[in-house]
């Protein structure tokens, strides 16, 4: 179940989304995951 | 429809070709650290490139020529998935057809990253909107999300097959930012190829957006698969069909569908409430079916979403039209209410009614309705919803332009000729059409609007077309007329032009104030002409000598014999014109005068030209004043080129030669290199017997490496005079004098400093630096006549680029040249800061321009015209052209939706509404001009032979 929250949280809830300060968090984390990627099933 | 989907197909979606090396890239790319961008830009230019390699296997194909393995598993390698517009609209209907099953309404409810790839969803920003979340904020937002969505599809679709949903957000205009032109969110490179690159694995994303050409460029230009619907009016329509590379009926189409699906029953009143207005509830009601009744491609798919219609019954359109005219009567009544309205909705209607070319008259009788009041841009993006009717559309107008005609003249001459214009232009209409609607607006007498059209650009393409046009002698008149202070006709058109005129001689010529536009006009043709009719003017009507005379002073070339009837019958004109006012008389006089010495001028170019260069030089020698400069490198031309072929004419004064040089280079001309090298070279040949071993004229040629090696040696008392003179000006002005000013002020203070000082100063100073290079010229600066003292060749160059009536002629381009080098520091390619330059150019020309009332050099762009027209309108005189000189900025890095030809285009437009001159210099093809005219391949070809 907490999991599941977890995967939700883009758009679990729309409203907290809107602050600033979390979206450019969230982008820079994006950025980051990306080279964290397990490509072994690409 | 086809095309359409032909568009989205062409975007595609990976191969499975490419989504193994998709992976790949992805690979690598990560390996090295690289970031997301890097990934996204290399997965597009990756696409590009593949795509590009299968558009030129086909092309092989289409050749029969054989294909390598590769080569043709590349081009088996199709997408797994067709994507159709077909497709993308049955994803649309189910998307709505089944909101609760697959569908996500990000407001609603959440969403997980697999639901990402499995389902569809709609986002609403009116919904964050209503929020009061701001629109940076949105953005930002959308940036995140794509972001997510593109981690995701990498992370867990792991690019194998392709994906089937569907992003759907709606109200995009609120990705836009508040302040206009700044990118939107999907605008930044990274964005834009997120968009594409999911486009490519199958996702698809949909902006619905009422105002789609607000949404941005990059969604319809680069985004592949995402397309944005909306509903948009008019222009707006066209714009996007046009970004979209696709007829505006299929767009229409898409969007009217896109719009009934995703306002879900709402019904078409939804769709069409922003143009309908102030509509009574049965007009609307008629609008609506009438509507549906045209959208049968779409309606098929999505009816079973809505209570159908019935189909209205025959004849139903003409209750629409009534319910227009209505409409019409009503906001005639209130005309400030709804113009806007009216328009858009007329424009709706002819949208509509374009599929039937039967109602189309109708719409097109509306159209004329509104057309009274209406505005050119209104006026513009109705014209463009006729592109298949231009006989229809040109009927219309004619009928538009009598019945203006009928009511109070022409009440609107420049909207008709617009529209005239349109039609020629811009409808790709046959050659038929345009002469059709040339002549039928002659045979309503309508020369003002011809004249109209001529004015507007494009006027080639109608002369080129329009040789019958001649055949109406006033007609073709008033076009040359009109045509020849605007440009240059090409070379088969010009004689033709001369051919007519000839025909038309005595009826033209009867008429001496015709004869006197003709000659204002600066034209080649008419000296043609005039050297054509001659000897008939001249007997028939003695009287038009005078404006004979004058035109010589245009370089209009007779015979010898010719120019003695001439002469005499001035003469015995000017005799008989004693009593006559004074002002005249000088006017006669002088013009005389002129006569005289354009007769020798042009005896001289005889005598070139037949070989005698002895007297030729004697007749240049003879004539006074400073046209002696062209001849006298036609003189020198000519010399050199005999001397190599060994057969210097005996008559010629070889010991002449090096004066002239002499004399050119006192007059300031410019040798280029190559000249300087065969005129040295010619003076050093020993059997030329040369007057003294070091002549002055080889200083002067070599002098300009002498002053650029001595410049430190060279600081003689001159030079401090020279400097001190400037500092007091500066002083004088605190540092900030223009050129012209400051020539003024120099040659004021006289001083002994010579021209080519002057010169020199004037270029240091356009370099911003006081280092002058001075040397020493033995010349008397009290006999240097003031008024030619400081006049720069490049002003007779220009002069004569405006006579020669576009006649590319190597010495005005020359002229132009040094006219730049010496006024704006112009460098290859390079950004030339005019700011500085255009007050010394004004006043240079202010003060010596005699045909050019003023001259005005600016940039190309509207904003740079509309001040440089403001500036120069002060100077507009009836019979005095000013020159504007448009020099264009290479083009920069493209900004969003305004391009260097619309550019261009309209400043041209603001040209011609101020009826100015104006010559268009890039700086591309004037350094190419240039370039050829330094390599002396281009010869001069004066017209007249």
């Amino acid at each position: 179940m907490e999991m599941e929250q977890k995967n939700l949280r883009p758009f679990k809830n729309v409203l907290p989304l809107f602050d600033r300060q979390a979206l450019i968090v969230g982008t820079k984390k994006i950025q980051q995951n990306m080279r964290k990627i397990d490509l072994k099933f690409l | 429809m086809k095309i359409l989907n032909n568009f989205v197909r062409r975007q595609g979606e990976f191969t499975p070709k490419m989504r193994s090396m998709l992976r790949q890239a992805i690979q690598r790319l990560l390996e090295k650290g690289g970031t997301l961008f890097d990934l996204v830009k290399s997965l597009e230019s990756m696409r590009t490139e593949l795509r590009g390699a299968r558009r030129e296997i086909r092309a092989k194909v289409g050749r029969f020529e054989p294909l390598t393995e590769d080569e043709e598993a590349l081009l088996a390698d199709q997408p797994s998935y067709d994507l159709t517009v077909e497709a993308l609209i049955n994803r649309l209907i189910e998307l709505y057809q089944s909101p609760l099953r697959n569908v996500f309404y990000v407001e609603r409810t959440t969403v997980s990253p697999d639901d990402l790839l499995t389902h569809n969803i709609v986002i609403d920003l009116k919904f964050l909107q209503e929020q009061q979340v701001s629109r940076d904020l949105i953005q930002l937002f959308m940036e995140f999300l794509l972001l997510y969505i593109f981690q995701t599809v990498i992370e867990r679709h792991k690019g194998r097959s392709s994906l089937r949903n569907i992003i759907l957000i709606e109200e995009a205009q609120q990705l836009t930012p508040e302040v206009f032109q700044k990118p939107t969110a999907i605008d930044g490179t990274q964005s834009e190829s997120m968009l594409g690159t999911l486009g490519g694995f199958g996702l698809s994303f949909i902006f619905v957006s009422a105002q789609p050409h607000k949404v941005s460029q990059a969604i319809l230009t680069n985004t592949h698969t995402s397309l944005v619907f909306g509903m948009s009016r008019g222009a707006e329509a066209h714009t996007f069909a046009r970004k979209l590379g696709v007829a505006q009926k299929e767009v229409a189409l898409l969007q009217w569908g896109t719009l009934l699906l995703t306002s879900r029953g709402k019904g078409v009143s939804k769709v069409t409430a922003n143009i309908q207005g102030a509509l009574s509830e049965a007009e609307q009601r008629a609008v609506e079916e009438f509507q549906l009744q045209f959208l049968p491609d779409l309606l098929k798919k999505t009816r079973a979403h809505y209570t159908p219609l019935p189909a209205p019954p025959k004849g139903e359109y003409a209750k629409v039209m009534d319910a227009i005219e209505s409409y019409t009567v009503r906001s005639e009544e209130q005309p400030t209410e709804s113009k806007r309205e009216l328009g858009c909705w007329a424009q709706s209607y002819c949208q509509l009614c374009k599929r039937n070319s039967r109602i189309f008259k109708d719409a097109l009788t509306l159209a004329k309705k509104f057309w009274k009041r209406t505005n050119k841009g209104q006026l513009r993006s109705m014209l463009k919803l006729y592109p298949q009717h231009p006989e229809t559309l040109y009927q219309g107008l004619l009928t538009f332009i009598q019945q203006q005609k009928g009511d109070n003249a022409v009440s609107n001459p420049e909207l008709v000729a617009f529209c005239a214009h349109w039609c020629l232009f811009e409808m790709a209409c046959t050659s038929k059409t345009t002469m059709a609607v040339c002549q039928d607006l002659l045979t309503m007498g309508e020369e003002e609007l011809v004249r109209h059209l001529v004015d507007l650009p494009g006027v080639k393409r109608l002369l080129t077309l329009g040789t019958q046009l001649l055949d109406m002698t006033r007609t073709a008149f008033s076009i040359h007329d009109a045509f020849c202070g605007l440009c240059p006709l090409e070379k088969g058109l010009r004689e033709m032009f001369c051919a007519r005129y000839r025909d038309k001689a005595f009826t033209l010529l009867q008429d001496e104030p015709l004869l006197q536009r003709l000659q204002r006009a600066y034209n080649t043709e008419y000296r043609l002409f005039l050297q054509t009719c001659f000897d008939e003017l001249i007997s028939k009507n003695p009287s038009v000598c005078y404006c004979l005379a004058t035109s010589f002073l245009r370089g209009v070339r007779i015979t010898p014999k010719q120019r003695q009837v001439l002469i005499e019958q001035t003469e015995t004109f000017l005799a008989k014109q004693e009593t006559a006012t004074p002002p005249i008389e000088t006017r006669l006089r002088e013009a005389a005068e002129d006569v005289r010495q354009i007769v020798a001028e042009d005896l001289l170019k005889i005598e070139v030209q037949t070989l005698s260069l002895g007297t030729a030089y004697r007749v240049a020698s003879a004539i006074n004043g400073g046209r002696i400069w062209a001849f006298a490198v036609q003189i020198l031309g000519a010399a050199v080129a005999y001397h190599e072929e060994g057969k210097i004419p005996t008559d010629f004064p070889v010991s002449a030669l090096p004066s002239m040089l002499g004399e050119l280079h006192r007059w300031g001309w410019w040798f280029t290199p190559e000249q300087r090298e065969r005129y040295l070279h010619l003076l050093r040949e020993p059997s030329l017997e040369r007057p003294s071993s070091k002549s002055r004229v080889e200083n002067a040629f070599l002098e300009d490496e002498i002053e650029t090696v001595d410049l430190s040696v060279a600081r003689t008392s001159e030079i401090d005079r020279a400097i001190e003179v400037i500092e007091e000006i500066f002083a004088q002005h605190r540092g900030i004098v223009s050129r012209g000013e400051f020539i003024q002020q120099l040659s004021d203070m006289g001083e002994g400093i010579t021209q080519r000082v002057f010169y020199k100063i004037i270029d240091k100073l356009g370099a911003k630096k006081f280092r002058l290079a001075i040397q020493k010229h033995g010349q008397d600066p009290s006999q240097v006549r003031p008024e030619t003292h400081f006049v720069s060749p490049a002003y007779h160059k220009i002069d004569n680029l405006l006579d020669m009536s576009g006649v590319i002629h190597d010495f005005c381009l020359q002229g132009v040249k040094n006219f730049l080098a010496m006024n704006c520091s112009v460098k290859d390619g390079g950004r030339h800061d005019l700011e500085d330059e255009k007050l010394g150019i004004s006043d240079l020309w202010a003060t010596y321009g005699k045909r050019i009332t003023y001259i005005e050099f600016t940039t190309g762009g509207p904003k740079a015209m509309r001040t440089a027209i403001q500036k120069i309108s002060k100077h507009i005189s009836a019979n005095k052209p000013v020159l504007l000189v448009s020099l264009e900025k290479p083009p920069r890095r493209r900004q969003s939706g305004v391009s260097v030809k619309s550019n261009r285009r309209e400043a041209l437009e603001i040209a011609a509404e101020e009826k100015i001159v104006i010559k268009v210099f890039t700086l591309t093809n004037l350094n190419e001009l240039l370039a050829w005219c330094m390599e002396g391949k281009l010869q001069y070809d004066h017209p007249i032979r």
